[in-house]
């Protein structure tokens, strides 16, 4: 175990409403999850939308609402996880790669904000991030409000990249960008891992999380029920362990994706009514 | 009544044009997607399709009518981030209600449960706030509706049952539908026709 850099051990985290005014109560989004990231490992983690996998990053990160209640063991090389050492370490050896683009700040120029924490000679490594991402050097300029969404990705992404860090925590670092793009951010956190530092990718692109991941922790309701490695994802799915995980794997696109819910209504397959035309026909999406 | 868009040209910045001459056409029913490099103007796009903002160039007809302001708009937009489509200070009922009050049967289908009803948009996670914003999207005056990479933000089976649902409805609407998405895979899958936005 000596070797494990991040432990989550039983997990949970509750979070503190009022209801009725002053009457208090206390909800549980995560009861028990269980994580392991040794260095230079990739771990995929993936489940549900709303299983809590985005909660398990800001607890390990310390950036919970002040009403949430935490419970279990976090431990970061084999020292326990403070709240103190979580604020000593976040942006610095744990780097983060936030899940919502509504983390920029909306008044300043994402060049400044990815320049954020390089010290001295910020203007040329920002100026090579950029141009690892695909993005040109007078988007620097602009505002977030003037970005696509998918550059926004990638501004985001460039955030999170710095010396000396050891955990990149990725909360869906994907989402919105077009596959090359998409090709350079796996790249880049396969990258990382082979310098040594472990990653934990949360996402919900199963696919492309297993071109880089070595293990892939599955989520449901707050619990983990299942890490497999990366290479038990194939077929039919008969290695994995849990039924939750093969229906996920099977509802991909690229498997059967909603065939279990037909059946139950008629469901028509668009080949037949295919025209052409203007239009590419389906299989010319040469991207 | 198709939707039409005929030599749509956009630019943010004087004669930086992001996109010209697109000419675009989806009948009642129909499922087409578009791709496209992230950057190269579908959200641009989809907003002019949906009358947001008017084309510098071009113009956008439904039935040969140009979309009226002021006026309910046939062409629905469901956008690519829903915590940014969504008044953090209404409660999701007041939400989900502002344009109609949707049945039981379409909350069932897209599995909105009630205690979430009550909460403020923060208490509720990306996919959730999303499936709001697709049930108030399919209002029943609703001709076209535009999904900017709707279920990026959901896990596999999610994705699949809404775009089961999703389709569903429409179909029996005779709802047009434009899917924009990164995804080949989604696409192939779920679209009648592809259009791909600017320069390969």
């Amino acid at each position: 175990m000596s070797d494990a850099l991040l432990q989550v051990e039983h997990l949970s985290i509750g979070f503190s409403q009022y209801f009725k005014g002053t009457k208090k109560r206390v909800i549980h989004p995560i009861s028990d999850l269980n994580v392991e990231i040794r260095e230079g490992e990739i771990v995929a983690v993936v489940g549900s939308s709303g299983s809590g996998k985005s909660l398990l990053a800001h607890a390990v990160l310390g950036i919970l609402p002040g009403n949430a209640v935490c419970g279990g063991n976090i431990a970061y090389r084999g020292e326990p996880l403070t709240e103190e050492r979580k604020a000593r370490l976040r942006g610095r050896e744990i780097s983060f790669i936030p899940q919502s683009v509504n983390y920029l700040d909306p008044l300043m120029r994402v060049g400044k904000q990815v320049r954020i924490g390089l010290g001295a000679d910020a203007p040329s490594v920002q100026q090579a991030l950029f141009q690892r991402y695909g993005l040109k050097a007078s988007d620097g300029r602009l505002f977030p409000y003037e970005l696509s969404g998918g550059m926004l990705r990638r501004v985001l992404f460039a955030t999170s990249v710095r010396e000396g860090v050891r955990l990149v925590i990725a909360d869906e670092p994907t989402p919105g960008i077009h596959p090359e793009a998409l090709a350079e951010i796996l790249k880049q956190l396969k990258q990382l891992a082979s310098e040594g530092a472990g990653v934990m990718l949360i996402t919900h692109d199963l696919m492309s999380a297993l071109e880089i991941a070595d293990r892939v922790a599955v989520i449901e309701e707050g619990r983990t029920v299942e890490i497999s490695e990366a290479a038990a994802f194939e077929g039919a799915g008969r290695q994995l362990r849990t039924e939750f995980t093969r229906r996920l794997w099977r509802a991909l696109p690229d498997n059967d994706f909603d065939l279990e819910l037909q059946g139950k209504e008629e469901v028509r397959i668009a080949a037949d009514r295919r025209k052409s035309g203007l239009l590419l026909s389906k299989g010319a999406l040469d991207f | 009544m198709p939707l039409i868009g005929e030599n749509l040209g956009y630019y943010y910045q004087k004669e930086r044009w992001i996109f010209k001459d697109i000419h675009l056409s989806v009948a009642p029913g129909e499922v087409l997607g578009l791709s496209g490099y992230s950057g190269c103007g579908k959200t641009t796009l989809s907003r002019i399709l949906a009358g947001y903002i008017k084309p510098r160039n071009g113009r956008v007809t439904v039935g040969g009518g140009e979309l009226k302001r002021n006026a309910f708009r046939p062409v629905q937009l469901i956008y690519q981030h829903p915590e940014k489509a969504i008044n953090p200070k209404w409660r999701m009922e007041d939400v989900l209600t502002e344009s109609y009050t949707p049945s039981q049967d379409i909350l069932d289908a897209f599995e909105i449960r009630d205690e979430w009803l009550k909460r403020w948009p923060l208490e509720l996670s990306g996919g959730q706030l999303q499936r709001f914003c697709i049930v108030r999207a399919l209002n029943p005056a609703a001709k076209y509706i535009i999904a900017d990479e709707m279920t990026t933000m959901l896990d596999a089976i999610t994705q699949a049952k809404i775009w089961n649902a999703f389709l569903r409805i429409c179909r029996s609407r005779n709802i047009g539908v434009i899917v924009v998405s990164h995804e080949a895979a989604l696409l192939n899958r779920i679209c009648d026709n592809l259009y791909k936005v600017g320069r390969d």
